[in-house]
């Protein structure tokens, strides 16, 4: 969808456009899905919590005003709480938190080299084991294709704060991804 | 050095992106359903929609006697009592239709209709002011039946063209031009803000109520030349009125529902 189409769709819905709204979901269902398995046990969850996160948006988006947060920032922040909603409900994992990882500049072609040979699976399976903000920078930056400043916008944090979360977590990714090959997995 | 960086960034891009988990096609779907069917009966048209509907079952004994109430609406011009439950109905549909081909159809026939309003609009003599805001919700539903990719098809404009071929020479050449140009998407410039549904644009002034009608143009264009059927009926209780076809939409822009269905479940079996 083309910025201007997905503006025009995005006030439409904001005016409760049934039909501009089902088109907002075309275009990001696959991006929250993907960002709300990655911190989910099961597929099943998953989807409802994906769910949730339109009708969510539904509810909310009468106030949402597009001269603000972008769309996409906006839309992730519901996906984020949805999240963290339903940790709390079922309380059955830890919400992760924000542990300090060695912010070392380590030659990022290494890591990109790691992460590159990965199987998607692997990749997966090792986000899911970041921290909550990394994954979301992830998440939004590599699956929403998201800017840094827009990012940054739906994380209330600054560009720079971005761009060290984001570094940390390819190093961990790559980290995880290499204790897995050298473990033989 | 930055090119480097931006090189790796591109390929990180590349390596985690393609990561994402992909949604099903089943799931995706199915979750579509889910939201639609509470977002349809919480939108503006919806909630209108499921009330006349209400009114439309409910009287569909009295039906026979007053002429019904769905059928009038079908029929309604824009300014008529019920214009609002035909445009509501046009919109529940709309709002639960899949994107793709079955979609497609379904606009470029609200569409037609809304050259057809103009039509008759122009006939009876109906004043400049609001042939021009038929005019402008003709557009606003070419647009929205235009492809994302580019303008409409051939068929499809011709289609739409021809519910307007009876209108009187000067009308019936705006709505050809309407149809070939519809203009910008949204520029209607004016209004962003809170926005409401962008009208016309073009010539047009924003309509009286702009922020009304989702999809398929303003509230402001009835009618029909045809005898449309009761769209309600249709919608809510899955019937089709309309006489047998091929097509889901009939040519006076009814919907048949039966055919919608199949249609829908053909798409989504691919």
């Amino acid at each position: 969808m083309t910025e201007r189409r997905l503006a025009r769709t995005v006030r439409r819905a904001c005016n409760r456009d049934a039909r501009a709204f089902g088109r907002l979901y075309d275009e990001y269902a696959d991006r929250v899905y993907a960002f709300v398995r990655s911190r989910t046990d099961s597929a099943q969850d998953a989807e409802d919590i994906t769910a949730t996160v339109f009708l969510k948006a539904w509810e909310a988006i009468g106030n949402y005003d597009d001269r603000g947060l972008p769309f996409a920032a906006w839309l992730f922040r519901i996906a984020r709480n949805a999240v963290v909603d339903e940790y709390r409900r079922k309380a059955h994992r830890p919400v992760p938190v924000d542990e300090p990882i060695e912010t070392g500049e380590v030659a990022e072609s290494t890591d990109v080299a790691v992460i590159a040979r990965a199987d998607a699976e692997r990749v997966r399976a090792v986000v899911r084991m970041l921290t909550e903000e990394q994954a979301s920078v992830i998440a939004m930056r590599f699956w929403w294709d998201m800017s840094i400043k827009d990012t940054a916008e739906a994380l209330n944090k600054n560009e720079n704060a971005i761009k060290a979360l984001q570094h940390r977590a390819v190093r961990t990714l790559a980290r995880l991804l290499q204790e897995g090959e050298d473990d033989g997995a | 050095m930055v090119r480097d960086k931006k090189l790796l960034t591109d390929e990180l891009a590349e390596a985690i992106g393609g990561a994402a988990e992909p949604l099903s096609a089943s799931a995706r779907a199915d979750i579509r359903e889910r939201v639609m069917h509470e977002v349809s009966a919480t939108s503006r048209g919806g909630i209108f929609a499921l009330a006349s509907h209400r009114l439309a079952i409910a009287g569909t004994a009295l039906a026979v006697g007053f002429g019904g109430v769905a059928y009038a609406a079908e029929r309604s011009l824009p300014g008529d009592p019920l214009y609002g439950v035909k445009i509501a109905a046009e919109n529940a549909v709309v709002a639960v239709l899949p994107p793709g081909r079955l979609e497609n159809r379904v606009l470029v026939s609200i569409a037609a209709r809304r050259a057809g309003e103009t039509a008759r609009l122009a006939r009876e003599g109906s004043g400049a002011d609001t042939i021009d805001e038929a005019l402008g919700s003709l557009r606003d539903a070419v647009r929205e039946a235009a492809p994302d990719e580019g303008p409409l098809t051939t068929d499809d404009a011709s289609r739409i063209r021809q519910r307007g071929a009876d209108a009187p020479a000067e009308t019936r050449d705006a709505i050809d031009e309407a149809v070939t140009s519809p203009g910008p998407a949204e520029g209607s410039g004016s209004g962003g803000g809170a926005g409401g549904t962008p009208n016309p644009d073009t010539g047009g002034s924003p309509q009286s109520s702009p922020k009304g009608t989702p999809n398929a143009g303003t509230e402001d264009s009835t009618g029909t030349d045809d005898p449309d059927l009761p769209i309600q009926e249709q919608i809510r209780e899955g019937q089709s009125v309309s006489p047998g076809g091929t097509e889901p939409l009939e040519d006076d822009g009814s919907l048949d529902m039966d055919r919608v269905r199949e249609m829908d479940d053909g798409s989504r079996a691919k």
